[in-house]
């Protein structure tokens, strides 16, 4: 290998590293239980987090709250560049999840400015709730810090496959849209 | 009942304000291209581009400001496991380089070197910047301007806080109609702080009050209160008299993240949390409006009439109008009709309107001199139907229906004069002769006096280490906290309206005398 051909290796290395500060990479896969908690949407609907949210679907969940200025930003900024990506398959193939890890002060106005300000569009949800069913559901999918201590994770999980991963929210859209497109492909188990 | 005319001034004020003329003139800032800086680093400048995340995506500049990430101080605030650096310039440029957490280590900046990271996302040792930091394109002038300010970041005392002071802007009417309002309000802090300070202020700091003035014809009130704050950096903002430019120091309050106490809600009114730093002792229009329908369902022919709400929408929103609506249907009020004052034509399309809907129960949320045109309409017709009218509507002209509706004219009021308590009224005393205050304008001084005491009680709740977020976490937490010359004040982090309830009182025949005819009325 000549020494141009090596820079321009190096050039395209760097171009698809991550930065210095490199997110995680994705966990292995591993199923979870999703409590059924009632939660309410950006809409001011009550719904029920597992039966209405997840049951039969392909999800991708982030852990935001409005007030945060730091990295939901950048995490939602994430997801509406997915949201893009999918395009027509979001709200049919893929469904997208916002929990408020500050549920007390993210009443659904909030959360609906809060979605209109990223562009956020059918098929992607942003829930808060009571208090003690948004803590239970927390800490069941992983994320047992409170307020500006919520992970950057992104869930991504098909339920009717068992098929489940953690991701950072931080990392390239292409890798999670792999995640996301491998989950949306994980067949269920055969049950005999 | 006496006191009348205090209790109207003060809940009349900021909508007797909103409507004055504009003109005047706004300062020039004195160091141009650094006040451009601090717009760059806050978001709020135009003509900025960003991008952010793999692969980059276009992003509103605003949101991805630098001080999102690393604060108004440059130190950097962690979040999340991101731990976004200090770039105070000191700490950039530190003779023996920087190391960061985690370990990666760079030589100093340079202003050059500045420019690489903040354009294109790559440290002094070639490294690529964490993906949570944006790229942003902007011109020469306008690197070089944040450059600038950069340089002052972390130096400048920008919280109005050490371990000695803490600083406390009031921002009260020059002239105008609450000129004297003002003076009075701006008399009280002075000298409520000043007792505060020879008792050993809190926690050994001195509260140091800031007056500041705006001119009521201020043509960009926002802009004056921007270059207020940057200029006098308050850790906190409380209200007196009302300035009419209450939404504009609740925004800039808001964007600076300074908690800000004032006694009167904003208007157009609204629910939950509008502004999370602004915090207000007494009700606004929807909270009397509901508390209204209360007071018509519970008596007289109730029920079996027809009530109507002529609203504006510079006073409530159609939301909010909406959700009174279902609060008066759920309350049995089935024929409830809604009227949007901006759209109807003439008062006496309106009037018409009014009539062939055999109203029976009339809740305007207009102001004046719509509202007494509209209520000596109605009464010209020879219809009287009652009429229900949110106490921060109402100004003398709105009285004189009284004659007119005599015995069917009720009001809302936030507070009475008999909320007073012994105790709250001797502390005002105290203060009043030790400082000599006038022995008018009680409204504004009792307004100023709440304020002070339910921050001043934030602060002491919020402890020695002080913060703007410990005082917003201890307002929140006030749980019918008593100023002694209010209704009790609660707060929570989806209530930012301390008194949410009224008095209903009626209206006598010549419109100079109130009668209580309820307890107070909380409503949610």
């Amino acid at each position: 290998m000549n020494a141009g051909a090596l820079a321009l290796a190096l050039l395209m290395i760097g171009a698809g590293a991550e930065s210095a500060d490199a997110p995680p990479t994705p966990s292995a896969v591993f199923n979870l239980t999703v409590p059924d908690v009632p939660v309410v949407d950006q809409n001011g609907r009550t719904l029920r987090f597992y039966s209405d949210l997840v049951k039969g679907r392909t999800v991708a969940i982030n852990f935001i709250f409005t007030s945060c200025t730091t990295i939901c930003p950048q995490l939602t900024l994430a997801m509406r560049r997915t949201q893009e990506v999918l395009g027509q398959r979001v709200g049919r193939d893929v469904f997208l999840l916002s929990i408020s890890v500050d549920p007390a002060r993210d009443v659904p106005e909030r959360l609906r400015a809060f979605a209109a300000t990223f562009g956020a569009g059918p098929g992607w949800t942003f829930v808060t709730g009571r208090n003690a069913d948004i803590a239970r559901l927390l800490k069941a999918l992983g994320n047992t810090g409170g307020g500006a201590d919520h992970t950057t994770t992104v869930l991504i999980g098909n339920e009717p496959a068992g098929h489940w991963m953690r991701s950072s929210g931080l990392a390239s859209v292409a890798t999670n849209m792999k995640l996301i497109l491998a989950a949306a492909a994980a067949k269920s188990p055969r049950r005999f | 009942m006496k006191g009348r005319s205090r209790w109207l001034g003060l809940v009349t004020a900021a909508v007797l304000l909103r409507a004055l003329a504009t003109s005047g003139q706004t300062p020039q800032p004195l160091a141009a291209q650094e006040q451009r800086g601090r717009d760059i680093y806050f978001g709020v400048a135009a003509g900025i581009k960003a991008v952010v995340g793999l692969p980059p995506t276009d992003a509103s500049p605003t949101l991805l400001a630098c001080a999102s990430c690393h604060g108004r101080d440059g130190k950097g605030k962690a979040e999340g496991q991101v731990v976004p650096s200090d770039i105070t310039w000191d700490a950039l440029t530190k003779p023996y380089g920087v190391t960061h957490t985690g370990g990666r280590t760079h030589q100093p900046y340079t202003e050059r070197l500045l420019v690489r990271a903040i354009c294109m996302g790559v440290d002094p040792g070639g490294h690529q910047l964490h993906t949570a930091m944006p790229r942003f394109q902007m011109s020469r002038d306008d690197i070089a301007a944040l450059t600038l300010y950069l340089k002052r970041l972390g130096r400048a005392d920008d919280t109005g806080l050490d371990d000695t002071t803490v600083r406390i802007v009031t921002i009260l009417p020059a002239t105008g109609s609450f000129a004297a309002a003002g003076a009075a309000a701006g008399a009280v802090l002075t000298g409520y702080f000043d007792a505060l300070n020879k008792q050993g202020g809190i926690f050994n700091r001195r509260l140091e009050i800031s007056v500041a003035t705006l001119d009521a014809h201020a043509e960009n009130p926002r802009a004056i209160i921007e270059q207020l704050i940057a200029d006098t950096r308050p850790f906190a903002m409380i209200g007196g008299a009302p300035t009419g430019a209450e939404r504009d120091i609740a925004e800039a309050a808001e964007s600076n993240r300074i908690p800000f106490v004032n006694a009167l809600p904003l208007l157009p009114t609204w629910t939950g949390v509008e502004y999370q730093h602004t915090f207000s002792l007494l009700s606004g229009v929807e909270q009397q409006a509901r508390a209204l329908i209360h007071y018509a369902t519970e008596h007289g022919d109730g029920r079996s009439g027809s009530m109507a709400i002529v609203y504006s929408e510079r006073i409530a929103s159609p939301p909010i109008v909406d959700a009174i609506k279902e609060h008066g249907i759920r309350a049995g009020w089935h024929g409830m009709k809604v009227f949007n004052a901006d759209r109807a034509g003439t008062t006496q399309a309106l009037v018409d309107e009014l009539n062939q809907a055999h109203v029976t129960h009339l809740l305007p949320m207009t102001e004046s001199p719509a509202l007494a045109e509209l209520g000596a309409a109605i009464a010209a017709t020879g219809s009287t139907p009652v009429l229900l009218i949110p106490g921060s509507v109402v100004d003398d002209d709105v009285l004189q229906l009284s004659a007119a509706f005599a015995g069917r004219l009720f009001l809302a009021l936030p507070s009475l004069p008999s909320d007073q308590t012994p105790a709250g009224s001797a502390e005002y005393r105290t203060i009043a002769e030790a400082y000599r205050l006038p022995a008018d304008q009680i409204a504004s001084q009792i307004a100023a006096f709440s304020s002070a005491k339910t921050l001043t009680h934030a602060f002491k709740l919020a402890g020695r280490a002080l913060s703007r977020e410990k005082v917003v976490a201890a307002l929140e937490s006030l749980y019918d906290f008593d100023t002694g010359l209010m209704p009790r004040v609660t707060f929570s982090p989806n209530r930012r309206i301390g008194a949410s309830g009224a008095y209903i009182v009626a209206v006598d025949a010549d419109g100079r005398r109130f009668t209580q005819v309820t307890r107070w009325i909380g409503v949610e």
